[in-house]
């Protein structure tokens, strides 16, 4: 392949003149299991990179190299061996009532209507307001409709297709206004046309409710419609080996795919997944 | 989960010819089959071959039944609210212990295998030392039907409570919920499909607990006609005993299913 032409392409991250100050600062985290013990694991090698804010992040990696689980460290669900992640300048010791998250599966309580599943999140007393309040309704119904789900409000999940449900699934991330966005895969459970659907979906949420994310999938071609900047993990242990800006202008349309340019891109990503040693 | 390995066909239902012919096609063969039983061995003992005294006909049981009716349906009341008293008790202790146990790694560890240890016992033989520790009265019955029922009850709770997949709990963790509301919202709702398989087992368990509870205080209930005539010989009215036992038994597992039903329809965890 022609290192050359991708090369003049590719721009390096601090070119980056329109995002903010650094939002997600992930500075040298190793996350090892079973530590000290025979099955000894380290998932994530010692990684470190920043996330600015209002920038869309994707984290790209084959299967196993420890993506999800840093973007769990991120999420204060898991704590990394060594190192230290700092979200909105501040240390990260637990959960954040400020992140919002995605799954690879929807989550959806199935007992629950999707505009029930929506307002989940307020069912935590921690939350200063109540899932009846009225703008919190009113808010939650407009994001059903913003993601085309009118007239689905009172289905159950199990009425539902996969994408409807991620699609209740992105209103439930967003209706309590995350800063910050974390998904994890969330549409590789889906079929390919539905998951174009999403990623059009979830770039015009993103493009109305401007959130710092963090997008991890291993997907090249869903990093680089999505993103600002992706982020290449290499196999297990897993640690950053690719930091490159996307430079497509917004909003995007599913034909930037077919660019020249758009397809160099994903051969360069492609090459930095396959020529890593392991 | 309300499949009890009864064959439930669907059909359209259109028509009421239609639905008359399914409900036809749906009891005839076990109508037929124990309209065989029942024949033969009432033929069997109006000839003779079966003793009278050992296997009287299902005529001369049914007879009894109705002539004792009175006394065997005061003796069914005890044996009812025992196992009544049974499965409630085991239930509540059983859904509470499975709870905690599921709520502290610690506690799991001190006291699953205490939980399953006692599981391996054959319970009948702690019964004689129920009879020394409870004495001989209705209580000593319920005591022996709850510690009878309660282990399925726990096994499953424990089981259910962790059919939430892994996600739900990270959702809600990141939603900083407490633990508590993590399990009124997501972990328990998610175990009721097997807490309630759990009281399906306990239920029979809860009323064969009441009627060993009676063989043993021999005092009351129908556990104690059933002794009673299996001594004296009177086998038509130990049969009309057990086909009110059955009776008893269904009224039992029918509430529960029902309730399976109402429960399980609000939530639904397909």
């Amino acid at each position: 392949m022609s290192t050359t032409a991708t090369a003049i392409r590719v721009v390096p991250p601090v070119a980056n003149p329109s995002a903010g100050p650094d939002y997600v600062v992930v500075d040298r985290v190793r996350k090892v299991y079973n530590e000290g013990t025979r099955q000894q694991v380290e998932a994530v090698a010692p990684s470190s990179f920043t996330v600015k804010a209002g920038e869309f992040v994707a984290l790209l990696g084959p299967s196993g190299c420890g993506k999800s689980t840093l973007l769990m460290m991120i999420a204060g669900l898991d704590a990394p061996s060594q190192g230290t992640i700092g979200v909105a300048g501040r240390a990260l010791t637990a959960p954040r009532a400020e992140t919002g998250i995605m799954f690879q599966d929807p989550t959806l309580l199935p007992w629950k209507s999707a505009l029930d599943n929506v307002l989940f999140p307020f069912q935590a007393s921690k939350r200063a307001t109540g899932p009846t309040d009225g703008p919190t309704l009113a808010r939650a119904t407009a994001l059903l409709d913003q993601v085309g789900l009118q007239g689905f409000h009172d289905h159950k999940p199990r009425q539902l297709s996969g994408g409807m449900r991620q699609r209740v699934a992105i209103c439930r991330a967003l209706v309590y206004e995350p800063d910050l966005l974390l998904m994890d895969e969330p549409f590789s459970a889906l079929d390919a046309i539905t998951r174009d659907e999403m990623n059009l979906v979830l770039m015009k949420m993103w493009e109305e409710h401007h959130r710092t994310a963090l997008f991890v999938t291993h997907s090249i071609r869903e990093a680089v419609y999505l993103a600002d900047r992706v982020l290449v993990m290499s196999h297990r242990p897993g640690r950053i080996v690719e930091d490159i800006c996307i430079p497509f202008a917004r909003p995007r349309g599913l034909e930037i795919g077919e660019t020249v340019e758009f397809n160099e891109i994903c051969g360069h990503l492609r090459s930095k997944i396959q020529h890593t040693p392991h | 989960m309300t499949d009890i390995g009864l064959p439930l066909s669907r059909h359209p239902g259109h028509d009421l010819a239609g639905l008359g012919r399914a409900a036809a096609r749906l009891i005839a063969p076990p109508a037929v089959a124990a309209l065989l039983l029942f024949g033969g061995w009432e033929a069997l003992s109006r000839s003779g071959v079966l003793s009278a005294r050992l296997l009287p006909a299902p005529s001369k049981v049914f007879d009894t039944l109705v002539r004792s009716l009175g006394i065997l349906m005061e003796q069914a009341q005890p044996t009812f609210w025992g196992a009544v008293a049974g499965i409630v008790l085991a239930a509540a202790l059983g859904i509470a212990l499975g709870a905690a146990v599921s709520y502290s790694r610690t506690l799991m560890q001190a006291v699953y295998p205490t939980i399953v240890f006692f599981q391996l016992i054959p319970k009948v033989a702690l019964a004689p030392v129920f009879l020394l520790w409870f004495g001989t009265g209705f209580a000593a019955n319920v005591i022996f039907s709850v510690f009878i029922a309660f282990f399925p009850v726990v096994v499953a709770t424990i089981t259910g409570l962790r059919a939430a997949p892994p996600n739900y709990e990270r959702l809600c963790r990141s939603l900083m919920m407490s633990r508590l509301q993590m399990f009124l919202t997501v972990k328990f709702p998610f175990a009721l499909p097997h807490i309630f398989s759990g009281l399906r087992i306990g239920v029979t368990f809860a009323v064969i607990g009441v009627v060993l509870g009676e063989f043993i205080t021999a005092q009351t209930g129908l556990g104690y006609i059933i002794l009673f005539s299996a001594n004296n010989f009177e086998t038509a009215l130990l049969l009309a005993a057990i086909l009110l036992l059955c009776g008893v038994g269904i009224v039992l597992f029918g509430f529960f299913l029902a309730l399976e039903a109402v429960v399980t329809r609000i939530y639904d965890s397909r």
